[in-house]
Order: C-alpha cells, then sequence, then structure tokens
C-alpha cells in the first residue's frame, strides 16, 4: 500500500506514489499559460517529468459507461454510452451514443477550439480557456489541494477493459466532501474506472471503459470540427493573483472572506457571455477549489434586469437551488449580480455568498 | 434504450412528437418489453374513456393558450402550503371538484398538441444561475483532478445553449 499526503506521514513522495498519482489525475497535457497575465513560478523539477511527458504522448480509442446518479428523487439515474478519442498533444473528443430519449452528442476540443454539437447540428464553439481541455490538463495547483485535503493511497487493482490497473483511493480529510476511487492504466496511466461517493457513502456518478485501444497516433479526420458554429463565448483574462487581475484589468475581482473547509482561490477570470440574441454580457469569475470539489462567484456589473431597472425589492433577497449536478445562490450587491455555484452544499454556497465582496460597495449582509 | 420509457415518453409516441430517432429507439423497446406494452395498452384505455366521456367545452374567452398562460402565472404566485399536522381526507364536494379539475385537465391535455412545462422550480432556478454561467463553471471544474465530466453530463442532459 503506498500512501500520499496522510497525515502525520510528512512529505516524502516515492517515486512510485508520485508517478500513480499524477498520472491518475489525467496529467496528460503539459499546462497552457494565459499569455496576458504576469506568469507563475515554474513547478519544481520533477524526477518523474520525462517519463509522464512520455506516456501521456500515447492516443487511444475507447468506450466507455458513464453513469450519473441523480440526487433528486423526482429525476431517474441516467447512463451514457461514450466513445473517446485522444490524439496528443491537445485532439480530444467525446461522442454521446445511444442517450436515452435524445439525440446523439458530440464535444470536440481541438487547437484553441471547444465545440458541442448534436445530431440536428446545434453547434456551440468557445475558446478555449487555458484548462478547458476536459481534464486533459490537470495543474500543480490542483494537485497540491488534492494532497493537502485528501487521504490518497494507492495499490495494484484488478483488471479493467482487459488492462492491468492501480487502484487509486482518495478520501476527504473534511467532512461533507466526496470519496473518489479510480481504477487507472497501469502502463499508460489513463483513469479507466472512477466512482465518486457522497459523504454518505452514495455513489454519485461513474464511468467504467468497457474497450479501449492504444495507438501512437489516431487518423487526424477523426477530430475535424464541424461545420458552421456559432460562437457563444469567448476567452477573456485570466490570472492566478486578484493583484495580478487588477493589475491586467483595473477591476477589483468578487472574492468570500468565509471558504468551507480546504478550498483556496484557483484563479480569476474576465469573460464575456454571447447571449443568444446577440447582445454581450460582461463576468468576472473568481474559481475556488479543495483539489477535487469547485465552486465559481460570479459578478456581472449592470446586470440587465436587475434590481434598480425593474424596481423588485425582493430581488435584493439570496436565492439559493440545484441546478443538475450544482447548487447556486444568487444576490445582489448594488447593481452587481453576484451567483455562487458548485459541487458544494447548498448552505455553504449561501455562506459564501454573504461573505463576498466588492471593492468599494458594501458586503452584501453587512 | 437503456431501462423502460416514462409514461410521458409513451404519451409523446402515441401523440406523434417524437423525433424519428427517438422513436425508433422506443419502438425497438416496446418490440421485447411486455411490461412497456401492457402499459400502453393501460394508456390507450385511460385516453379513450377520457374522450368519451368528455363533453365538447366551448374555449375561453383569448382562446386556450391565454387560459394556459394565465394559470402558469397564478400558479407562480402561490405560495407553498405548509404540511398538514395529521393525516385529513378531502371532503367529498372538495374530491368532486378536484376529480372535475383533473378530468377537464386531462383532456385538455390529451386531445391538444401542446409545448410540455417545465416545473415552475426549474424555471425559477433558470432564471437565478442561467445556462451560460452554470456551463462556465461546469467547463472549469472539469479540470479538476479526477472529474467525472459534469459539463458533459449537464449538457447531455440538459442540452440547452
Amino acid at each position: 500500500m503506498v500512501r500520499i499526503g496522510r497525515p502525520g506521514a510528512g512529505t516524502s513522495l516515492t517515486v512510485f506514489s508520485l508517478a500513480v498519482f499524477l498520472i491518475a489525475a489525467g496529467s496528460l497535457l503539459p499546462p497552457l499559460r494565459a499569455a496576458a497575465c504576469p506568469a507563475a513560478a515554474p513547478p519544481p523539477q520533477d524526477p518523474l517529468a520525462e517519463l509522464l511527458r512520455k506516456q501521456r504522448e500515447i492516443a487511444f480509442i475507447g468506450e466507455r459507461f458513464q453513469t450519473s446518479v441523480s440526487s433528486r428523487p423526482e429525476r431517474e439515474d441516467r447512463v451514457f454510452r461514450q466513445r473517446i478519442r485522444h490524439n496528443p498533444p491537445s485532439d480530444y473528443r467525446i461522442d454521446f451514443l445511444d442517450l436515452p430519449d435524445e439525440d446523439e452528442y458530440h464535444v470536440l476540443v481541438t487547437g484553441e477550439k471547444l465545440y458541442e454539437w448534436d445530431e440536428r447540428d446545434r453547434v456551440q464553439v468557445r475558446e478555449r480557456s487555458d484548462d478547458q481541455t476536459l481534464g486533459l490538463v490537470i495543474s500543480d495547483t490542483y494537485l497540491d489541494l488534492l494532497r493537502k485535503n485528501y487521504l490518497i493511497e494507492a495499490e495494484l487493482g484488478p483488471e479493467v477493459a482487459d488492462r492491468r490497473t492501480y487502484t487509486v483511493r482518495i478520501d476527504p480529510l473534511y467532512p461533507g466532501r466526496p470519496a473518489i476511487r479510480a481504477w487507472i492504466d497501469s502502463t499508460y496511466g489513463v483513469p479507466l474506472k472512477v466512482e465518486v461517493y457522497t459523504d454518505r457513502g452514495q455513489l454519485q456518478a461513474r464511468y467504467e471503459y468497457t474497450r479501449i485501444y492504444f495507438r501512437s497516433r489516431l487518423d487526424r479526420a477523426r477530430f475535424d470540427p464541424p461545420a458552421e458554429p456559432e460562437p457563444r463565448t469567448r476567452r477573456g483574462v485570466r490570472c492566478e493573483t486578484p493583484d495580478a487581475f487588477l493589475d491586467e484589468t483595473g477591476q477589483h475581482p468578487p472574492l468570500a472572506d468565509r471558504l468551507p473547509a480546504g478550498f483556496s482561490l484557483v484563479w480569476i477570470r474576465q469573460g464575456v457571455m454571447r447571449q443568444r440574441d446577440g447582445g454581450e454580457q460582461p463576468f468576472i469569475q473568481s474559481f475556488y477549489s479543495d483539489g477535487y470539489a469547485s465552486f465559481s462567484i460570479f459578478a456581472e456589473q449592470e446586470h440587465p434586469g436587475g434590481p434598480e431597472e425593474t424596481g423588485e425589492e425582493g430581488l435584493r433577497e439570496v436565492r439559493s437551488g440545484q441546478r443538475g449536478w450544482f447548487n447556486y445562490a444568487v444576490g445582489w450587491i448594488e447593481n452587481t449580480k453576484v451567483t455562487v455555484t458548485g459541487d458544494v452544499g447548498e448552505a455553504e454556497l449561501v455562506e459564501v455568498l454573504s461573505s463576498v465582496k466588492l471593492e468599494g460597495q458594501p458586503p452584501l449582509i453587512p | 434504450m437503456n431501462g423502460h420509457p416514462e409514461r410521458e415518453q409513451l404519451t409523446a409516441w402515441r401523440e406523434g412528437w417524437l423525433s424519428a430517432g427517438e422513436r425508433a429507439r422506443l419502438e425497438a423497446h416496446l418490440a421485447e418489453c411486455d411490461a412497456c406494452r401492457l402499459t400502453l395498452r393501460q394508456l390507450d384505455q385511460l385516453v379513450n374513456q377520457l374522450r368519451s366521456s368528455a363533453r365538447e367545452v366551448a374555449p375561453p374567452p383569448g382562446g386556450w393558450d391565454a387560459l394556459l398562460e394565465a394559470t402558469l402565472a397564478m400558479r407562480d404566485r402561490i405560495e407553498p402550503l405548509s404540511p398538514p399536522a395529521g393525516r385529513r381526507w378531502l371532503s367529498p364536494a372538495v374530491a368532486a371538484a378536484a376529480a372535475l379539475v383533473i378530468a377537464l385537465t386531462a383532456f385538455f391535455l390529451l386531445d391538444r398538441t401542446i409545448t410540455p412545462v417545465e416545473p415552475a422550480a426549474t424555471i425559477a432556478a433558470e432564471a437565478d444561475l442561467p445556462d451560460l454561467l452554470l456551463q462556465e463553471h461546469a467547463l472549469a471544474s472539469d479540470a479538476v483532478p479526477f472529474s467525472t465530466g459534469a459539463m458533459l453530463l449537464f449538457a447531455a442532459e440538459e442540452k440547452r445553449w
């Protein structure tokens, strides 16, 4: 049994455990960095860098089944069959097949774009942000947070999709957080099976490859984007610290004074949402994570339909709820709409929202 | 098709609302599933009974669509009731009125082509948390280690943009 980041065990990591851990985290691509922001310090030299670089150059095509276990009684569990293709360094495609009651659905990451489309040719395209690569890019920041907030153990595991695996157990050190079990390919490091459990031990999500084939290269035509995409959002400025963000944009980001245990600010981004009607809505997004769970704080200044325009006093109240996988809480600070959303408890998000401060404006709840 | 179709899907199939792909998948399932064929027959019987027992109702002023919109607007303004202290039975008059409303509603829904209406809670949630913000966070969260693709599952389930 190999233990990583165990409390009281110090920070010494064996070569084997670090390899297992980094590979399991899906570190298949070198991190991209926002050119507009000051460069962060380079990561420390890792004796496994050469090995990892070699391994993440592998191409593969596989088929996996993914289960979404609904937390709401009125919604049934969903099972998706997916075909996954990866061509190093940055081409990745997922085809959702045999969707219950839905058309087929596709996601493609290639170059600087992320495309989504379905069989009715409804196409959406975004400019890819630095780490919006469907889990292929894992930064050292996330790994450090995961080591800090979770207990990680690895051992030789059973075969999955006829491949040898290592079993990785990731258990939270704080209450209310999920537990993760992952089975990673012992040769190429691709997670072949992942299960996520709630703090009550209930299965929340899982996926498992039934077939996977590794290649040196896949046909480039398998990653051709769909025609006539409609841009919806575009990339903005992204920085890793509030000071860098202020220097770059001249704006103060929305920051929370009170955070759930283990969470840290990871980055801040200024973006623009391109609406269906062609209009644009600027926003600032502050992204927090504990290494697995995450939430964002969005601030939309002079949001149309705000309390000043509608005169509805009720909009000043904090409202909260759930959408799909995510809980949310929303409220107003003067004319700025503040939204907090993520896979964190609803009450915790309300607490976060109530502590959000915008420079020069009174807090939501003094 | 994974699992059995819901009654809403069977109704949609009866009314011809499904796409070609959805229809083909459901019909393939029906060909192999005795339980779903039985459910479909029961649904046929219910619809036939309702249609044969309901009398023709003149459209209200402004038409059926105006009535539907007014009803939905009224529903959104209704405060949720506190749970009752104990189990109570409906009075016969209230039960009869409720049965009439249900029958008329069923007749209305089954005899007309309508657009499925989402629950009020879902509509309110979308107003609070727009899809675009949700997708922005979901995309970002997919970069976190061992993500199971929340963005992908959300998009595949909701597919609204």
